[in-house]
């Protein structure tokens, strides 16, 4: 990978993540970094309590662990990336991605998870060390553990504590993973819901390296991987993805299982009495999240920008964004709200949770402006309008509907685009083999944004 | 020192007048030279240091870069690695580097160090690096890494040789401290220790030197010399274990911990940990946490409230001997204690989750024995886990609770409709789909209590042409270019294929201005793919080669000539595409008459008579390849209908299309190959009596149908390489007489392993189009499929394209596709097993299968000993959970294929096993001719098994639900044929 599709960045953290014993209790201490929140710190301070069930919080931050420290397609050198967690009075949000940007993993804790309130409001990376990942291991139901999220009056210097550093190569792929889920998360509808003992044995059928698509479909109260495509059945690959969830099950009430047939994206959500673990994975496990594109349009072009300034003033790191709600105070249209959320989301300020169907705030730690200028489709895309490479040899305009048709310089030849209300159509080897499920080609969006005008490539 | 001097000493020496020259400089002295130093290293090796006549010098410079050089420089150097792989005539000297390190002190050097060990491919001089620690040049390093450097430096040479022990020796402050570090350590991704430390030495070629060189056995032996405290090495081997959660990182802590023998005192020490163990998810950590317990236990000095806490994870582990034993310590330990029976038993009841039967009924009979004390216990918690409970323990269980035994839930399908209600709606079907479906003979065996038979139908007298399967022809060049351009990226759906060749034979003549633009990236695409000088085949790059020819005579371009197919069928194929590639060249539009009108290849005969009356209309003649193809695959729906409207059809041969359809021969002037195709698809199963006197006409499924026949090849018990020999007859004869007759040919292809793979999925489906009437020619194909000399598991994948048509409930099981399914099903792939199962389900559900003709096939095979019974028994098992309908049918296969055994095989039980199951379910005993075998397994997990079997008796409860599941799957066939017919 190229030093452009990455950056540089160094989490400093005021002291390694760790699990320490003191006395009879245990203390999960957990290292905080940067991000935003209502109070601005570098090492921010978001919850102090005591843990009710804490074999499964460990096991779902375990798992979260696992899941941001393998690359499941290709298995080298993961890059071991902290995962984030996002605060408010309801529920601690970590999440993460897999090295290969295939899986996004994310643990809900609500509030009745521990003893005590969650004061902080806000997003920051969280250390996620070796040493600790083997001490939530060692975890079990009858232990008192506290966690702890930061701490109060952290400086970055202590005397009696020396400074962590991780300098990393974040690659622009990862974060951009982070926007683009969010594309997706909305349009999941739930399939199936099976109670944890089937969940068990369902993920123990599954084949260890279930590389070629297969589909879930119901099999008496469980279900069965099947290799043909039926109604209702739940696309997937790479089933090793799916298995990692397996120690946690034992602690859980039930599995759900939720599909888009589109854009053939799962999500496997793991329910605990109090809590959430679910994993999204990738329509194919040689394709991260990064590559998809979904968001590209979005970014492209200028689509609900009138209502963003209101919405985006809206967000108070609410656990659950109501669109009805900034409509009536904005004196906006519902539909304006969404689809400004969906936009915040592709620029990394609010996640999405399935469950309960709503968009959340949350601020990811870094440069979003950066991420997007580097996103090498929307680069060429406006190098390509930028050297005048675009060609539109017609237009129409009907109503809502615009239709154009255009030739874009290509490689070797110029390559046909059509844009069309039912989908764009190129006739680039890009397009040949995904068409356009994997987001726009170069040369549809260079004529996007030659049709619908583009803020930055004017600018 | 000045520049010149430090250049003339790094370039000419002494290497000794160097160190003692670089020793008194102070930091910012060592500052001014740094520039030269690097300067020279860039002049001397600008890009590498490996070049063996200059290692004096590099050495040197290596010290001066140490000496006077920034970080960024030593880092280069590498200076604390390249000893270790040296040979000793190099002249690397440790103590010239420890000098020059000690001497100068830099800041940085912590730092760098920690650098070098986390470096995964930097291998540090450990001895140098142990002398900089011990003199304070730097502070031990904390890191996970130094310690992992630790260990892997006793991999290296040492000069003169040592052992492991010897090294360690040299060096003891690492008994101390390094040691213990390596039980604290879990890495990420690391091994701490290879587990196959001890299991190397017993095949060692000198095993005392080579457990002189193994960790398991030094730390021991250093142990018993007292130089490691022996219950620190106990204890600190389960923390590893309790650290480690990775089977890489916990294999060999396990065996040390067991190697040293621990003592019961010891044991007992370590009880604790021991009892923490039991929630390890590694199954093998939990059976050495459960010997250990179990050895305390022997000696009454385990804590059994302790215990019953920690041991429930146990039953979450998938095997299940592990729970198998927490049950019999269980029993042990605190069954003759009355005080904890309740903990007892809610422990034991919350293991009812662990889904293998033997761990249930072991937990049931602990179960009945404390039962008087924890009546109340039972009563309250074991009902809620009766669901989940195996079909044979259910009685078992029920008992406990004083409960009457009822119709479990688990069976029933929540989508069935009510008795009388589904009795009525087959009721109303009409004749003769009725009667065709076997609605009235399943009524009739239900009201009479007969057995349960498969569906039998002809298959010609059905409508096959589904709606839903209809096929979206190219309507526009724009579509045509779009399709084209997916199609050259990857093309495995036959269909497509064809409806491309019809797209270009339709649009051929469209020729707008802007022509050249939209095709000139899709040209350009295919001229990337197609190798310049040596185009493939079909046979070796896929149905997209055709497409690529095709493409590239539409655009005008020169094609190469095209080589011979090696595969016969696709020569058809070849040459019926040649012939549409010459309209395409000189722009004569006329569709495809053989392309597909529905999946899986039919062609409606009302649009085929409207392709023939068009080519008559314009005067075309067709092209006798592309008729013949059109003719097989002409589907059995409204031919009298059809047959009606082209009575009076002029053309060549329209004579032909109204003989398929069931119209008299008219003339035998037309090629052979036309009438036998015309024929074929009149009658595909029959003696074709009418074209008896045609000439040059042999070969199954010419004339005469195909007859099938195999055995099980009893020599290569090993592999599958050749497991059976079919035969067909009338035996294939030369293809150049056949050449034109696809039905032959089919009988003809060969499957190629090895290079030319590419594409097969898509020519094998497309193979399965050429006579949709009769399939069986065509799953003979795939059950033909064998490893070859190969042994590819990626080849034998190409079985599953071959079981995709049984999928169409229209679709009769025929004995070859039993054969390729009873193969598919016992195959390694997942690919391959998993679509076998999803097709048996199918097969179940719609009633062609009841099990007792697939049940034949494997009987057949059984005895052979090449049938993997472990892969049948599973996947049949999950089968068998999509319904009651499913178990009885497994239970039938499994039943009439244990027929044909006469002594027991091994591995059979794991077909009891799951037939135990499925018989419990359907509460019926075992088929009265499988008991004597039975009664022959006296010992082992057969014997048991076979007692159990033995024992189960027979009820009606279940029969109704059984036959309604049946009526469900033949109501809803019947239905369907009713509405298109």
């Amino acid at each position: 990978m190229g030093p452009a599709l990455q950056l540089d960045y160094t989490y400093r953290y005021a002291h390694r993540s760790e699990l320490i014993a003191t006395g009879p209790e245990r203390g999960l201490r957990l290292a905080t970094f940067g991000g935003a929140g209502t109070e601005a710190a570098e090492h921010p301070f978001f919850f102090d309590g005591r843990m009710r069930q804490p074999h499964v919080v460990g096991g779902m931050l375990l798992t979260l662990a696992k899941v941001v420290t393998t690359r499941f397609w290709m298995p080298l050198n993961p890059a071991l990336l902290d995962p984030l967690v996002t605060s408010n009075e309801e529920l601690l949000r970590f999440e993460g991605f897999s090295s290969c940007c295939g899986v996004y993993a994310r643990a809900d804790l609500e509030a009745p998870t521990f003893d005590a309130d969650i004061q902080g409001r806000g997003t920051t990376n969280v250390d996620f060390n070796s040493a600790m990942r083997a001490a939530l291991a060692q975890l079990r139901e009858s232990d008192v553990v506290r966690l702890a999220v930061g701490a109060q009056g952290v400086q970055l210097t202590r005397a009696d504590e020396a400074v962590i550093e991780k300098k990393v190569k974040l690659p622009i792929r990862w974060i951009k993973g982070f926007t683009e889920v969010q594309a997706y998360l909305p349009a999941l509808k739930p399939r199936f819901t099976i109670p944890a003992v089937e969940a068990v044995r369902f993920l123990r059928s599954l084949p260890r390296s279930g590389r070629q698509a297969s589909w879930v479909t119901v099999l008496g109260r469980g279900l069965r991987l099947s290799q043909r495509e039926t109604k209702d059945a739940v696309r997937v690959t790479g089933t090793d993805r799916i298995r990692i969830l397996e120690p946690m099950l034992i602690h859980a009430r039930e599995l759900r299982v939720w599909a888009d047939e589109s854009s053939a994206v799962s999500a496997w959500e793991v329910i605990f009495p109090t809590g959430r673990f679910s994993i999204l994975i990738s329509p194919e496990l040689s394709r991260g999240f990064s590559g998809e594109g979904q968001m590209l349009q979005r970014l492209a072009g200028n689509e609900s920008v009138d209502a963003l300034p209101a919405v985006k003033a809206a967000l108070r790191w609410q656990a659950r964004i109501d669109p009805n709600d900034i409509s009536a105070r904005a004196g906006l249209q519902t539909s304006e709200v969404e689809s400004a959320l969906a936009i915040l989301g592709s620029r990394g300020l609010v996640g999405f949770d399935l469950a309960r169907a709503a968009y959340f705030h949350r601020e990811l730690p870094f440069d979003m402006e950066k991420v997007e200028s580097l996103h090498p489709r929307l680069l060429d895309a406006r190098n390509l309008v930028q050297e005048k490479l675009v060609r539109i040899v017609r237009q129409t305009v009907e109503g809502d509907e615009v239709r154009a048709e255009a030739y874009v310089q290509g490689t070797e030849v110029e390559h046909r685009v059509r844009l069309q209300p039912e989908g764009d159509k190129c006739t680039c080897p890009w397009y040949g083999k995904h068409q356009g499920n994997r987001g726009p080609c170069k040369h549809v969006l260079a004529a996007r944004i030659v049709v619908q005008g583009d803020e930055d490539a004017e600018t | 020192m000045s520049p010149d001097e430090l250049i003339d000493l790094v370039q000419n020496g002494p290497t000794e007048k160097l160190v003692a020259g670089l020793a008194p400089l102070t930091e910012s002295e060592r500052k001014k030279l740094s520039k030269t130093a690097v300067n020279l290293r860039k002049e001397l090796f600008p890009k590498s240091y490996v070049r063996d006549e200059t290692w004096p010098t590099v050495f040197r410079l290596k010290l001066a870069l140490l000496g006077v050089g920034p970080q960024s420089e030593v880092q280069r150097v590498g200076a604390l690695h390249g000893i270790n792989f040296m040979p000793d005539h190099l002249p690397y000297d440790r103590d010239f580097v420890f000098q020059v390190l000690r001497d100068r002190k830099p800041e940085w050097i912590g730092q760098w160090v920690n650098k070098e060990f986390e470096d995964k491919d930097s291998h540090p001089d450990w001895r140098l690096v142990r002398k900089l620690i011990r003199e304070g040049v730097f502070p031990k390093p904390s890191s996970e890494a130094y310690v992992l450097k630790f260990l892997l430096s006793a991999n290296f040479y040492s000069s003169p040789p040592k052992t492991l022990k010897e090294k360690l020796l040299d060096d003891p402050d690492v008994l101390d401290d390094e040691i213990w570090r390596v039980f604290e350590l879990a890495p990420a991704k690391d091994t701490i220790h290879m587990g196959l430390d001890v299991a190397k030495i017993a095949k060692a070629y000198d095993p005392q030197l080579a457990a002189a060189n193994s960790w398991i056995y030094v730390l021991r032996d250093l142990s018993r010399e007292g130089r490691l405290d022996r219950q620190r090495l106990l204890s600190a081997s389960l923390g590893s274990l309790l650290r480690n959660t990775e089977a890489r990182n916990t294999v060999w802590f396990c065996q040390f911990h067991e190697f040293l023998e621990p003592t019961t005192e010891e044991r007992h020490a370590c009880q604790a940990t021991y009892l923490q163990l039991l929630s390890h998810p590694l199954p093998a950590v939990v059976a050495l946490a459960l010997d250990a317990l179990s050895l305390l236990g022997k000696d009454q000095r385990l804590d059994a409230p302790r215990l019953l806490e920690a041991i429930g994870p146990v039953f979450h582990l998938q095997p299940k001997s592990q729970p198998l034993a927490a049950v019999r310590l269980l029993a042990r330990v605190c069954g003759a204690n009355t005080d904890q029976s309740p903990q007892l038993a809610e422990v034991l009841i919350s293991g009812l989750a662990h889904p293998a039967p033997p761990v249930q009924e072991a937990i049931l009979q602990l179960l009945g024995k404390l039962r008087s004390s924890v009546a109340e216990t039972i009563a309250e918690l074991l009902p809620s886990r009766l669901e989940s409970l195996a079909p044979s323990l259910q009685q078992q269980a029920r008992a406990l609770i004083d409960e009457t035994p009822t119709e479990s839930p688990s069976r029933a399908s929540s989508q069935m409709s009510a008795p009388s209600e589904l009795i009525a709606r087959a009721r109303k079907i009409p004749s003769p789909w009725r009667e065709a479906a076997g609605i009235d003979t399943l009524l009739h065996a239900l009201e009479s209590n007969g057995e349960l038979s498969a569906v039998s139908f002809d298959s010609m007298a059905v409508p096959r042409l589904d709606d839903n399967q209809r096929v979206q022809p190219v309507h526009t060049l724009d579509e045509l270019i779009e399709r084209l351009t997916i199609a050259v990226e990857g093309l495995d759906d036959a269909i497509e294929f064809e409806l491309l060749v019809d797209g270009l034979s339709r649009l051929c003549d469209q020729r707008p201005d802007d022509f050249q633009a939209r095709l000139a990236p899709l040209v350009l695409r295919v001229e990337q793919l197609v190798p310049e000088h040596d185009p493939f085949t079909m046979t070796e790059g896929g149905l997209k080669i055709a497409l690529f020819k095709l493409i590239l005579r539409w655009c005008d371009r020169d094609v190469l000539a095209p080589r011979v197919e090696r595969d016969h069928l696709l020569e058809f194929l070849n040459v019926r595409l040649g012939l549409v590639s010459v309209r395409v060249r000189k722009r004569e539009a006329a569709p495809l008459l053989a392309c597909p009108t529905h999946r899986p290849g039919w062609i409606d005969p009302r649009v085929f008579a409207s392709r023939l009356e068009l080519y008559q209309q314009q005067g075309l003649e067709p092209a006798k390849h592309d008729l013949i193809q059109g003719l097989l695959r002409l589907a059995p729906d409204h031919r009298a209908e059809v047959l009606a409207r082209v009575a009076d059809l002029p053309g060549q041969y329209a004579s032909a299309f109204r003989f398929a359809l069931g119209g008299p021969l008219e003339k035998s002037s037309l090629p052979a190959a036309v009438l036998v195709a015309a024929g074929r698809a009149r009658t595909p199963f029959a003696e074709l009596g009418d074209l008896s006197s045609l000439p040059d006409v042999e070969g199954p499924d010419a004339l005469t149908p195909a007859v099938y026949s195999w055995q099980v090849n009893h020599e290569d018990a090993e592999s599958q390489t050749h497991w059976a020999r079919l035969y067909i007859q009338p035996g294939t004869i030369q293809p150049a007489v056949i050449r034109d007759l696809p039905t032959v040919l089919l009988h003809a292809c060969r499957h190629y392993a090895g290079v030319g793979a590419t594409g097969q999925t898509g020519l094998n489906r497309w193979k399965g189009t050429v006579w949709p009437a009769n399939l069986d020619p065509y799953v003979a194909l795939g059950a033909r499929v064998h490893a070859g000399y190969y042994r590819q598991i990626s080849y034998l994948k190409q079985r599953a394209p071959f079981l995709e048509p049984l999928f169409d409930p229209n679709v009769p099981v025929s004995e070859m596709a039993q054969l390729h399914l009873a193969l598919c099903l016992t195959e390694e792939a997942a690919e391959v097993t998993g679509l076998a199962v999803d097709v048996l389900v199918e097969l179940i559900r719609d009633g062609r299968c009841q099990g007792r003709e697939l049940g034949g096939v494997l009987a057949h095979m059984l005895p052979s000993g090449l049938m993997k019974l472990n892969r049948l028994g599973k996947q049949l098992d999950t089968v068998a959970r999509a319904s009651l309908l499913h178990a009885h049918v497994c239970a039938e296969i499994v039943q009439v294929s244990c027929l044909s055994l006469t002594e027991i095989p091994k591995g059979l039980h794991d077909l009891l096993a799951p037939l135990l199951q499925w018989l419990s379910a359907l509460q019926r005993g075992v088929d009265p001719a499988l008991r004597p075998l039975l009664e022959t397994a006296t010992s082992g997990k057969t014997g048991t098994l076979a007692k159990k079997l033995l024992s189960l008796t027979s009820s009606l409860q279940r029969r109704e639900q059984l036959f309604l599941e049946a009526l469900e799957g033949r109501v809803h066939r019947a239905e369907a044929w009713a509405s298109a017919g």
